[in-house]
């Protein structure tokens, strides 16, 4: 399980410009991801996803708070670090390496390397391991690097952007691979990805961030049960946004079109219908929002995007 | 602990591993110049004829070796290409995506730092001593094979080459490890780097230069002091050649102590650093006024004072312009100024000092050691009354040759104090000192009285046996016509032999332009 609590941290411009420009990428952040599980980092550009991952793999010290794996603390402690591999978003740094090197490389520092899975599993995706990276396509970089995390055969796996630049049949694939190889062996997998529908079919949980601060974390079932998207049609009179909001309803989104008013409203069907029922419409109806819906409602509701919409 | 040292050495041949290419590199150079060095070295017998106490002249034979040039550069580039392979080792300092790499991997900072240094001697340290240590060995061996030589000459030499070019390699390495460690950027790395190393090497000599030459007007022998840590060394391997070695040994050990401390910079990053200019402000400071002291050491003083100053400015502000990535904002720009008019101040207030005071104190302690002769002789002029005072002393009377004196040694010391003395009684003023450092020693005589200048030729004796004359003192003094008097009788009194005392006055105004003087009267 890893433990992440109240986590900060504050970027501070080095060298000459100091005095300069700090900003917050994480503000007071504690999530939970148990065992097992396989969880989602969402959010927007810049929100601090990657900078969470960095500092659940000790690449950055925890500046405020604490991150535990297995209940040890994470930063320059080798028996943590060797039970979680990050993959982060680029493969510039492997280049002169072939895929071969690689694995003598990684196998000097997992104890665990697994030569059997690195060899199934290029044999599976037919990559070559005498050539180097920097010949291989973006897509090969990236199934090689995934490959390597999961020979390392630990604990947990981490992947920031890990399905960019491979085509939507070889994404299958390689999604595949990591869920089977991953459930397997009960490891914990941690996937950022701008794409939010494949969050929604790998992942059993997620979370959101904006700009350094949690939005939400939870299983994605919890998490889609919590939102509803209302139709209500009324002859007489649209519903106004005030009716609704008197009823107790935490709007998110209000559009409407003739006499048809569609809301994004915070809450779980039951208690939203209960709400409304003090409206008087021809037609109420609620359906659940997909997961990109909730995170595009989320990040409007806090302004982003808003700017793009205006132009 | 075992653990711990087991996954330092796996890093480190991992790390190895992927510096293949500068590891094959640096072999091909050290190699030529190791085998260059075994088999191109020349060594032979020769013998002469030396004539004994029985006056018998009987044959002696010796054995030289000429080390191969070629060899010894080869091995001296293989070991200066230590700065691309320690910047490559640490490039998890400067590269955000190696730093995601490695900083992720299961080991602490501090195994990372050892394993990284550990590479470092597989890729280099390593070669270095094998491709230098062999043709050492080989050559000491031929040395020792040629039967029947009474001695090998200048054997001291072959230690001396494998330690100096060990002692620079590891220099080299420990300054890029310190710089790298200290810098975000790859290219901050390499030129603070070699910024640092000429400090190293160059401060302490104008230092040294300007505290005892210029300002207590005494050339003093460095010594061994200044080949300590620094790549200067070579400068003094023929006047020490077989007391240097230590001093070599030294060195490797300050490197290695260096490499082993760094850990205390490294373990203090981590990856938010990484990527930006300069990761270790106090460290950037200290390097740009080591380096502006050092330029300042080399151009005032000199004739050069103004050209020095103004190629410093455009030096500073250019590299804090590209450390800051060009964000340049007119607080930032004044900071910059600031700091470089506050370090020209601190380097006038140390030169003010050390004029004052005469080379803090120097003028008057500078140790004579080893000197086994000496010649004085004192020349002042004027313009006010129009003549000269010219003292000088005849002490070549043992040796005509070397124009040295038999005097004694304690006879010499006393000397050299009387002068010392006069020397420090120099009437200093603002004027003569900001002239002497913008314009150089030469033009900072006072006309006003008689001024001139005091020599002292000693000769000394070094280590090996071998002698040779130099100036030991030339310092500008001020003497009135009295004082010169009385100098010249304390020499006297310590028994100066055969003084030569002449003093020219003018009675009409001199004709400079044509250089021939009437109605000069002579007194002796």
């Amino acid at each position: 399980m890893i433990e992440i609590k109240n986590v900060s941290m504050t970027f501070e411009k080095k060298g000459l410009g100091k005095g300069g420009e700090r900003f917050t990428a994480l503000d007071d952040i504690s999530i939970t991801i148990p065992d097992g599980c396989v969880y989602g980092f969402l959010g927007s550009n810049g929100a601090g996803k990657s900078t969470l991952m960095r500092m659940m793999c000790g690449v950055y010290k925890t500046e405020q708070g604490s991150i535990a794996i297995d209940g040890r603390e994470v930063w320059d402690d080798p028996e943590a670090k060797s039970r979680i591999f990050f993959v982060n978003d680029e493969t510039v740094q492997y280049a002169n390496f072939t895929l071969d090197g690689l694995r003598k490389y990684y196998r000097s520092f997992y104890e665990n390397f697994s030569d059997e899975v690195f060899e199934r599993l290029t044999a599976k995706l037919g990559l070559p391991t005498n050539k180097r990276l920097s010949e291989f396509s973006k897509g090969m970089k990236r199934q090689s690097v995934v490959i390597i995390g999961l020979s390392c055969m630990t604990k947990y796996l981490m992947l920031d952007e890990a399905f960019d630049g491979l085509d939507p049949a070889m994404r299958k694939v390689v999604k595949n691979i990591i869920v089977d190889e991953m459930l397997d062996r009960n490891a914990t997998l941690i996937v950022s990805s701008h794409n939010i529908a494949e969050i929604n079919e790998l992942c059993d949980r997620a979370m959101l961030i904006h700009k350094g601060r949690l939005i939400f974390a939870n299983e994605i079932d919890e998490i889609r049960g919590g939102f509803r998207k209302v139709q209500l049609a009324r002859k007489s009179a649209p519903v106004g946004r005030d009716e609704l909001e008197r009823t107790g309803a935490q709007i998110m989104q209000y559009s409407q079109s003739g006499s048809i008013v569609q809301a994004v409203i915070r809450g779980s069907e039951e208690d939203i219908m209960r709400k409304l029922s003090e409206i008087s419409t021809d037609i109420t109806e609620t359906i659940p929002l997909t997961l990109e819906e909730i995170f595009i409602y989320e990040l409007e509701a806090r302004g982003y995007g808003n700017v793009i919409k205006e132009d | 602990m075992a653990t711990s040292l087991k996954r330092i050495n796996r890093f480190a041949l991992g790390e190895a591993r992927t510096h293949k290419k500068f590891f094959i590199i640096a072999n091909i150079i050290l190699g030529m110049g190791g085998l260059l060095y075994t088999f191109m070295t020349s060594v032979e017998k020769t013998s002469y004829g030396l004539e004994d106490i029985s006056r018998t002249v009987r044959p002696q034979s010796y054995v030289y070796f000429n080390p191969s040039v070629l060899g010894v550069l080869l091995l001296v580039v293989g070991g200066g290409i230590g700065l691309i392979g320690a910047a490559s080792v640490f490039r998890d300092m400067n590269s955000v995506q190696l730093g995601d790499v490695q900083l992720s991997l299961p080991m602490s900072a501090n195994e990372r730092y050892f394993s990284k240094l550990l590479a470092l001697c597989y890729l280099h340290i390593i070669p270095v001593i094998v491709w230098t240590g062999i043709p050492t060995i080989v050559t000491a061996i031929r040395c020792a094979a040629m039967s029947g030589a009474d001695k090998i000459e200048h054997i001291e030499f072959l230690p001396l080459v494998f330690v100096s070019i060990l002692a620079g390699t590891l220099f080299v390495d420990a300054v890029t490890v310190l710089c790298t460690s200290c810098c975000g950027a790859l290219a901050e790395s390499i030129y603070f780097t070699l910024i640092t190393m000429t400090c190293l090497s160059a401060a302490p000599a104008l230092i040294w230069y300007n505290l005892t030459v210029t300002c207590a007007g005494q050339a003093a022998d460095p010594g061994k002091v200044f080949a300590a840590w620094t790549l200067s060394f070579v400068l003094t391997f023929d006047d020490n050649s077989q007391t240097i070695q230590p001093v070599m040994w030294l060195n490797c050990l300050i490197s290695a102590v260096v490499m082993i401390l760094t850990v205390f910079i490294y373990r203090r990053r981590d990856a938010r650093s990484v990527g930006t200019p300069i990761a270790n402000r106090i460290f950037f400071e200290c390097v740009m006024f080591a380096g502006l002291m050092t330029v300042y050491g080399l151009f005032f003083f000199r004739a050069e004072a103004y050209i020095g100053i103004i190629i410093v400015a455009v030096i500073y502000i250019v590299i804090h312009i590209i450390t800051s990535r060009g964000k340049l904002n007119a607080k930032t720009f004044g900071v910059w100024v600031g700091k470089f008019v506050l370090s020209t101040a601190v380097y006038i207030g140390f030169a003010g000092a050390a004029y004052v005071t005469g080379g803090f104190g120097m003028v008057e302690h500078l140790p004579m050691g080893n000197l086994s002769g000496v010649d004085f002789s004192i020349n002042l002029f004027t313009d006010t009354e129009g003549g000269y005072v010219s003292i000088s002393y005849d002490t070549a009377e043992g040796d005509e040759d070397d124009g040295v004196s038999d005097l004694s040694d304690e006879q010499v010391r006393k000397a050299a104090r009387v002068f010392q003395k006069y020397a420090a009684q120099h009437r200093k003023s603002f004027d003569e000192f900001t002239k002497m450092l913008l314009n150089g020693y030469e033009y900072s005589r006072e006309w006003s009285e008689f001024s001139g200048t005091m020599y002292i030729t000693g000769q000394r004796t070094w280590d090996n046996g071998d002698t040779y004359s130099y100036r030991i003192m030339e310092q500008n003094v001020n003497l009135t016509p009295d004082e010169a008097e009385a100098l010249d009788k304390e020499l006297e009194a310590l028994g100066v032999p055969e003084r030569s005392y002449e003093k020219h006055i003018f009675t009409d105004e001199p004709e400079y332009y044509d250089g021939d003087y009437e109605d000069e009267v002579i007194y002796n």
